[in-house]
């Protein structure tokens, strides 16, 4: 079974990290607003809708925050030129010498590998700090031209920046893998190594083993006597031209696995960092729960108006149970049987009408209907009530006193707004003997 | 499917709507002090991850059962011809028509359109056989039924009471929608579980889905609040001074922003808060919460709150010896003891010397060669205290309060010492330690265990 956390997660990836960032964010925007309620779009109210529906609908209708895709193209395209016009420029450098493996090593190979390894433990010390972090999250809402209101979300932004900047450092390394071979496909590159202190070749061979380890499965190292045979000299080129070529697959494993591989793994791991970071905020901030509630809240028409109608009145004249000048007539239980003349509502409609129309239409004083606060006034009094008018007895509502001080508040209330509905007097009835 | 749909029936003013507002978990249910101001049936779905569990319909209450009950007699010579003589009474006197017997209408039709009844009473007032008629007219529709008992006043009566009512209802439970939590309202959903085979295994799921939904809630207003608190104490206002001299004007101005700006973020989340537990409408009443709070300590409120001047210097105290420890760690261990003295002793003055000094505005240059005041983030400990408290009594209210409760909230925090105490030692320290950080704002992990934290204080009971 789906649950709002997975739908909600659905809908937001549904076009990719990024764009979920964006989404997320413009929908924390929306919810921070206190009045976002009245400015919900009316087809988020229909009911019988799936969560996604729901929120497909709300950003069907709510201005789509898009990362400004001409910088970013731009960004992008600056990243891979940088790479290989790096290493173009490297390769052609050297002119009619041959290209120097150390440079190329050292360019594309060791340097993106040391800093691959600081951005690393860079984003592992990372804590989110806000503060720490609000001037570089400040930095790239300008660059990227992204909405204002997004700054407080810094953390999410911290992370998914992170993770873009280890794109374009990973877009640099490609790029430098393409200007290779570009080069080399319309040019004949020897390479060829050089030094002033290391004078044997063995050691060069033993380094260069150690170099290439991790690939010599796929690509093995140029025979020792090659090794040997590309060194060269300063203005005298290589002895063999030739076996500079053979170099060339040793270049790009170089660039493979200290420059783009260990920078894909950091940034798919800070891409799942972010995703992680990103998924726990959608499940857990209770956004998408607060917003779910604001589309389902159904209104009513408040009875509020009819609370304020009635009057505070609580019956000022004061009667007792023995008096002879009333006839005291029960609502149900009130009273109990002593002292009324008959309880109405026990017995069938019918006995009550009968015993109304035979013996309350003899009766001479004025008629009151004892009640007791916790009884609810209900239309079948009411009937009673009229019924005893209409035989022109003067008919007005005793309240008993209240038992244990237990009454609510309402059902008193109650009374007087049923007094106050059929324009009836409410006394209060005091159950004081005094013989 | 469509899901099981049960009216809510009764005596007018004995709790119907406050009933269904609890189990649908919506305030926008009308309830009213004033006995018959519900007049038409207005159906409320339960809605959780926008699917619905169950229909409860609100209805207004019996006006005249005797005299229908009359009527339904008359017309009907054996007991098989009940049912269809209900309908019949319905087809002569419709809810949309101009009679006495509206509000039995409007209640019975649902009914006869095939929803369950949930028939409630009043526990505190003796039973009385003017009920009788309203039963038995429930009896002759024939639908599934159970009785609810709500003890508005008290359960004096509840006993008598389920005597009487057990021989109409085949279930019979006590239910205050006023108090209900999850548990008891997961409870009622059993019970409608029983009433009818066909809607056992849904109102089971909605059981579930319902104890799920509570939990997600809880974890999510515990990250709600860990968020906003950090934001609320990383607040800054900035004001640019363009004379060298900064007038006591330019800083009373700055305060004041200052206080607002703290005042309307706790305000925000506040409202979050109760949007998430769908009180919309509930009023809250805010003690004021001050900035000034070198004063503070001489304020009877801040006495109130409880966690007195030793207490908290003692707090920080620890708080600091565990850094020092963290840190000692961190070097080596060499000097343990000596890193965790050392760090209880500043931690402990600091708080101390801030407590005691007004928090001094600071200078900050701008970056054009300008200056500007600068007030905020706080760090007093005391401050952070007081911002943490009242926001996890406030969670502590709104997430136990059923939908039925329209009472106002008072937010005042007072209460939160007491749930504070009810920590561990160690758990206080680190507590303190994680609201001495909120200010640089916390680390992903560290949020995660100021929410823990959050989720626990909620869940101690209230002391009373
Ligand atoms: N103290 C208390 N008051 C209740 C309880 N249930 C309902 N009330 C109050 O009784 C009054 C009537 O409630 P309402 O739900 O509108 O009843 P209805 O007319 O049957 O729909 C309202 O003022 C409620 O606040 C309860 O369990 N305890
Ligand atoms: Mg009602």
């Amino acid at each position: 079974m789906q649950t709002s956390v997975s739908e909600s997660l659905s809908f937001f990836y549904r076009f990719g990290a990024s764009r979920a960032l964006f989404t997320w964010l413009q929908f924390r925007v929306f919810l921070s607003d206190s009045g976002w309620q009245s400015r919900l779009p009316e087809d988020c109210r229909q009911p019988g809708l799936t969560v996604r529906d729901t929120l497909q609908n709300w950003s069907d209708h709510s201005a789509e925050a898009e990362l400004h895709s001409l910088i970013w193209v731009i960004l992008n395209i600056i990243a891979l030129l940088a790479g290989s016009g790096a290493m173009i420029g490297a390769l052609s450098y050297s002119g009619h010498e041959p290209v120097n493996l150390w440079l190329i090593f050292g360019l594309f190979a060791v340097l993106p590998l040391l800093l691959t390894l600081f951005a690393a433990l860079g984003s592992l010390l990372q804590r989110s700090y806000r503060s720490a972090h609000s001037g570089r999250v400040g930095l790239v809402v300008k660059v990227l031209r992204l909405p204002e209101q997004w700054l407080p979300y810094s953390r999410l932004m911290v992370s998914w920046s992170l993770w873009q900047s280890q794109s374009l450092a990973l877009l640099f390394n490609v790029g430098a893998l393409a200007g290779f071979f570009l080069v080399a496909l319309f040019r004949d590159i020897s390479f060829g190594w050089s030094s002033t202190l290391i004078e044997d070749t063995a050691t060069m061979v033993s380094f260069f083993k150690l170099f290439t380890a991790p690939w010599n499965m796929l690509v093995s190292l140029p025979a020792d006597e090659t090794i040997s045979a590309t060194r060269f000299f300063q203005n005298q080129g290589i002895s063999v031209a030739s076996a500079g070529r053979v170099w060339w697959p040793t270049v790009v494993m170089a660039v493979l696995f200290y420059g783009v591989l260990p920078r894909l793994l950091l940034q798919q791991w800070l891409a799942a960092r972010f995703r992680k970071a990103l998924s726990n905020d959608i499940s857990n901030s209770g956004e998408v729960e607060r917003f779910l509630n604001g589309c389902q809240r159904v209104t009513t028409e408040a009875a509020a108006a009819v609370n304020e109608a009635v009057a505070e009145e609580q019956g000022t004249k004061t009667i007792s149970v023995g008096s002879k000048d009333y006839c005291l007539i029960g609502w149900q239980n009130a009273l109990q049987n002593k002292a009324v003349v008959y309880q109405l509502g026990l017995n069938s409609w019918q006995q009550d009408v009968q015993w109304v129309e035979e013996t309350a239409a003899t009766v001479q004083q004025p008629i009151v209907i004892v009640v007791d606060a916790r009884q609810t006034p209900t239309g079948e009094l009411a009937d009673c009530i009229e019924l005893m008018q209409a035989q022109g007895h003067s008919v007005s509502v005793g309240l008993l006193p209240e038992v244990n001080g237990d009454t609510n508040s309402g059902a008193l209330r109650s009374w007087q707004y049923f007094v106050h509905q059929h324009t009836l007097e409410m006394l209060k009835v005091t159950e004081l003997q005094h013989d | 499917m469509t899901s099981p749909k049960l009216a809510v029936v009764g005596h007018p003013n004995k709790g119907k709507s406050s009933i269904v507002s609890t189990l649908v978990r919506q305030d926008a249910v009308a309830v009213s002090e004033l006995s018959g101001t519900t007049t038409q049936s207005q159906s409320f779905s339960m809605m959780v991850d926008g699917k619905e569990l169950y229909q409860l319909v609100d209805t207004p209450g019996f006006q005249r059962p005797r005299q229908v009950l009359e009527i339904l007699q008359a017309q009907t010579q054996d007991a098989s011809q009940r049912r269809q003589t209900v309908q019949a009474f319905l087809h002569q006197y419709a809810p949309d028509g101009n009679h006495k017997f509206k509000d039995e209408a409007e209640l019975l039709e649902p009914i006869v359109n095939g929803a369950g009844i949930v028939y409630v009473v009043d526990g505190s007032v003796p039973y009385s056989p003017e009920y009788e008629a309203e039963m038995t007219i429930l009896q002759w529709t024939g639908q599934p039924r159970m009785a609810l008992i709500n003890p508005i006043g008290g359960e004096h009566y509840v006993e008598q009471w389920q005597a009487a009512l057990s021989q109409f209802f085949s279930v019979v439970r006590v239910f205050n929608p006023m108090t209900a939590d999850g548990d008891k309202q997961r409870q009622i959903l059993s019970a409608f579980a029983e009433l009818h085979e066909p809607w056992r295994t849904s109102l089971e799921q909605a059981q579930q889905l319902l104890a799920f939904h509570l939990n997600d809630l809880q974890r999510q207003g515990g990250q709600m609040i860990a968020e906003a608190l950090q934001q609320m104490a990383q607040y800054q206002s900035k004001l640019p001074i363009v004379s060298e001299h900064v007038d006591s004007a330019a800083k009373y101005g700055l305060r004041h922003q200052y206080e607002a700006g703290i005042r309307s973020q706790e305000k925000q989340m506040q409202q979050h808060v109760c949007e998430l537990y769908s009180h919309h409408q509930l009023q809250l009443e805010n003690e004021t919460l001050e900035v000034d709070y070198p004063d503070l300590f001489d304020r009877k409120s801040w006495y109130l709150f409880g966690l007195d001047r030793t207490k908290l210097v003692g707090l920080a105290a620890s708080a600091g010896a565990a850094a020092g420890v963290a840190i000692d760690v961190g070097v080596g261990g060499s000097s343990l003891m000596a890193g965790a003295v050392a760090g209880g002793v500043l931690s402990g003055a600091a708080t101390l010397y801030a407590t005691l000094k007004p928090e001094r505005l600071k200078l900050k240059g701008m970056p054009l060669g300008g200056q500007q005041l600068v007030a905020g983030p706080i760090k007093d400990i005391s401050f952070l205290f007081v911002l943490f408290g009242r926001a996890v009594e406030l969670l502590a209210q709104v997430s136990r309060k059923t939908h039925a409760d329209r009472r106002v909230v008072v937010v005042s925090g007072l209460d939160f010492s007491e749930r504070f105490n009810q920590l561990s030692k160690v758990d206080q320290v680190k507590l303190t330690r994680l609201l001495q950080r909120l200010h640089k704002g916390l680390s992903f992990e560290e949020t995660e265990r100021l929410k823990r934290y959050i989720i626990d204080l909620v869940a101690f009971d209230k002391p009373d």
